[in-house]
């Protein structure tokens, strides 16, 4: 029996070979950040990295204010908030691309779990959260928008074996493996190693380690440099829409999932006797979210605590508030905090 | 938890190691446990629903045993009475109310029925078939019950088989788990060996036919012509592999510790008639509904009349034991009326369409795919609009595919995925299907052991290497469990 344990195990050994190297080299290099986050050269997600800053800083920072929602949430800025709250801010920005409603939820129920205590919060909606177009959104996005897997139903295991996947998709492996040896970009590493901006902006980023907040420093440099029309003009494809100045109304409205997450996250919140404040986004066409949604989302958190930013107003009209179609600039993020902590 | 998750195979794994670990006095018990954890993984309440199904059989076997005379069928009656209640609260409680609720709503009432707002348990039908099978078989005094209740246990919950079968027999299976199980390394090369085909079948070839058949069903109404032909063809093959990768993935998982399953396809689509078909799909089922439902109703010893109603109904029943919906009591009833024109021809003498094999098996396969569009569409809109549109301007469309002058063949032949996914999904079903050809009436492992070394390596390689470079593991289901 012993000798044909033996020929099984190594029967499968030889099988398992390239398989074990090839998982061996995912490790090593770790092109998504996710073992040892000391080069990451694909993008990768987000939401993985904040929730891991946060769990290591949590242990000695105590965290008192939260910002929620997805990539817009790059606009708001914990000390541009500190103006206008007289609590002391201890803030962390918990915003990714590709959010939903259920992973707002699931991170404030982490950040209890962390014995940290949420005195401020705010929470920057807009349809891009609802469940019904966020499934449809994240499905062509690949591992960038992942959540975290304490935040979500996934196992660790799961989590990492999409990674995986995408690792030994398309013989993705042999860029990675070429890139980590020779250092050196090469045309049909386009769209897996993303280290050139070419198609992108902002990658120039800075994160910071407390906050984790980002800020594009390289793109407001060239802003300042050289006066939004010319940097818009620079960038115009990024700015594309069909209208401006849409008039229309949008149909897409909240899920019943949804509506339930929204009222569970209310009464995580005032368990935790918070302030909170819900913005509903600028939109760079100025559509305006539908009224079904914002009456729902007054009816759970009281008319005093949404405001509604989407549609036609003086911010979103100017172009100059905005880096592209998708997201707004500080300034404006300052100035929506401005207008919701007057009233 | 599904087979086609890394849970699985570590899972997998550490049960065959510990079983061949530990004594044979305690294998049962390590299988039972490890057979639970697997069913909890899903909805671990439901395991009470399990319990109490195999604890009302267990009972009832042992007295169907001890009583004589017409008290017997009293305890297969509560037998089948408890798994055909349990399964219809579940599963068509539900169907039920709906239809209600409409005739009610037809007939200008008020009154209507509210649904149960439940999850179907998974491996429901199965493994109350599993369960009804044994109560039946003791009573028709072909069984002795099992007095173990741990190994009966486990003859239900057996989780290679639990969720999505084949439904075994208790002469069949439970013997088995009596018997002491040595290290053999042919079980393992087997077992591994299946394992690896039904994996490749479900996640490089199903899950791939998958995409295209979900983009053409979910958006039906902008789908006219070939892309409805092609998405039919491809669920076809979709479901075959689907299914019977499933059943390699049991049949292998038990062959790793010597435990050997039945047969549940055998190539169901070299089928020369309908009713070849149904004696190689889903073979354990089939058979079921033969010596549970059809023989007791009189089966071939009836008069005509009454065995064509007799065939009618089993085939309606096995539709709706597939799903609780009309579009799947449809699927049965067509093929019960192809099985009927089959049975009718032969006993008027009316000469075949055609002589030649390969004829009477590209007809049988159309006759199972136009079948297969009610059982994949949700509901009748879909599944008529697949009818009324899906020959329309094919000609037309054939010439602008040629000429490919507005991408018509992205929309028209590759449903808005790459070419190079649409050749590599034809591709893997002409490779499964020459395979399968030259395979005749061997086993995969005997099949792929007659090979060379070298080749038979090479095959390891390819295949494994395949699922690893290929696979979709988007965590989809098998489509048979749903069921």
């Amino acid at each position: 029996m012993k000798r044909e344990v033996k020929i099984v195990l190594v029967k499968l050994c030889i099988i398992l070979c390239p398989l074990v190297i090839l998982l061996l080299s995912f490790i090593i290099i770790d092109p998504f950040g996710l073992i040892h986050n000391k080069k990451i050269v694909s993008e990768t997600s987000d939401d993985f990295l904040s929730t891991e800053l946060y769990l290591k800083n949590t242990k000695n920072i105590p965290y008192n204010a939260f910002i929620f929602g997805n990539s817009k949430t790059l606009a708001f800025r914990s000390k541009d908030w500190q103006k206008y709250v007289k609590d002391t801010l201890i803030a962390f920005k918990f915003g990714c691309p590709g959010e939903s409603i259920n992973n707002i939820y699931k991170k404030i129920e982490l950040i209890t779990k962390m014995g940290d205590t949420i005195k401020q919060a705010l929470i920057v909606l807009d349809e891009g959260l609802f469940l019904n177009v966020n499934n449809r959104h994240k499905s062509y996005f690949g591992p960038v928008y992942k959540h975290h897997w304490k935040t979500t139903d996934e196992s660790i295991l799961d989590f990492y074996f999409t990674y995986f996947k995408f690792y030994l998709k398309d013989l993705n492996f042999i860029k990675y493996i070429d890139y980590s040896i020779f250092n050196k970009y090469r045309n049909y590493m386009k769209g897996v190693i993303s280290i050139t901006n070419e198609d992108k902006i902002g990658t120039k980023s800075e994160r910071n380690s407390l906050t984790n907040e980002f800020y594009f420093s390289d793109i407001e440099s060239e802003i300042e440099k050289l006066g939004f029309d010319t940097y818009y003009k620079r960038h115009q494809n990024l700015f594309s829409v069909t209208q401006k100045n849409n008039n229309s109304t949008s149909n897409i409205l909240i899920e019943t999932e949804d509506i339930e997450y929204l009222k569970q996250i209310k009464k995580l919140l005032v368990e935790e006797g918070a302030k909170y404040k819900i913005i509903i986004s600028l939109a760079f066409d100025q559509q305006k979210m539908n009224e079904l949604n914002i009456k729902l989302l007054t009816e759970i958190f009281g008319k005093e605590n949404v405001f509604d930013f989407s549609g036609k107003n003086e911010i979103a009209a100017d172009s100059s508030f905005f880096y592209e179609r998708l997201h707004f600039r500080p300034i404006a993020g300052d100035l929506l905090l401005k207008k919701v902590y007057s009233k | 938890m599904i087979f086609n998750s890394v849970e699985f195979v570590i899972f997998f794994g550490i049960v065959t190691a510990l079983f061949y670990l530990i004594s044979h006095k305690y294998r049962w018990m390590l299988l039972l446990i490890a057979s639970c954890y697997f069913y909890m993984f899903f909805k671990p309440i439901y395991i009470l629903i399990l319990f109490l199904t195999i604890v009302i059989d267990y009972y009832a076997a042992i007295y169907i045993d001890k009583q004589s005379g017409s008290k017997r069928k009293y305890f297969l009656a509560l037998s089948i009475l408890a798994n055909v209640g349990i399964l219809a609260i579940f599963k068509y409680y539900n169907f039920f109310v709906e239809n209600v609720n409409g005739l009610l709503s037809v007939a200008n009432s008020d009154v209507t029925f509210s649904y149960l707002n439940i999850l179907l348990p998974i491996g429901l039908s199965f493994h109350t078939f599993q369960a009804m099978s044994y109560t039946i078989e003791v009573y028709r005094g072909n069984f002795k019950p099992e007095r173990h209740f741990g190994i009966y246990s486990l003859y239900v919950m057996f989780y290679p088989q639990l969720v999505a079968g084949p439904i075994e027999r208790p002469q069949q299976i439970l013997p088995q788990f009596h018997v002491k199980r040595e290290f053999n390394y042919q079980n393992i090369s087997d077992g591994l060996k299946l394992m690896l085909w039904g994996m490749f079948k479900k996640v490089v070839i199903a899950d791939r036919l998958a995409v295209f058949v979900n983009q053409v069903y979910n958006n039906h109404t902008d789908y006219e012509g070939l892309p409805l032909c092609i998405a039919a063809v491809f669920f076809s093959f979709q479901i075959y592999f689907d299914f019977s990768g499933y059943s390699d993935i049991a049949l292998g998982s038990a062959k790793v510790m010597g435990y050997d399953l039945m047969q549940n396809f055998n190539r169901p689509y070299a089928a020369k008639s309908i009713s070849e078909f149904w004696k190689r799909w889903h073979i354990s089922l089939s058979s079921w509904f033969k010596d549970y439902v059809y023989i007791p109703l009189g089966g071939n010893r009836v008069k005509l009349n009454r065995m064509l109603i007799n065939v009618l109904i089993v085939f309606m029943i096995s539709g709706l034991w597939h799903g609780a919906s009309w579009t799947f009591i449809v699927w049965g009833a067509l093929h019960g009326l192809f099985t009927l024109a089959e049975i009718f021809i032969k006993k008027i003498n009316l000469p075949s369409i055609s002589k030649i094999i390969i004829h009477k098996k590209i007809l049988v396969f159309f006759l199972v795919t136009f079948a297969w569009i009610f059982f994949r569409a949700e509901n009748f809109d879909k599944a008529f609009h697949f009818f009324k549109y899906m020959f329309i301007g094919i000609p037309e469309q054939l010439i602008t595919v040629i000429s490919n002058q507005n991408f018509d063949r992205l929309h028209l032949i590759y449903m808005e995925q790459t070419g190079g996914q649409f050749f590599l999904a034809i591709f893997l079903i002409l490779f499964v299907g020459l395979l399968e050809h030259f395979q005749f009436h061997k086993t995969i492992p005997e099949f792929i052991g007659s090979f060379k070394p070298v080749v038979r390596w090479g095959f390891y390689f390819v295949i494994f290497y395949s699922i690893v470079l290929l696979g979709i593991f988007d965590n989809t289901e098998f489509i048979y469990f749903q069921f």
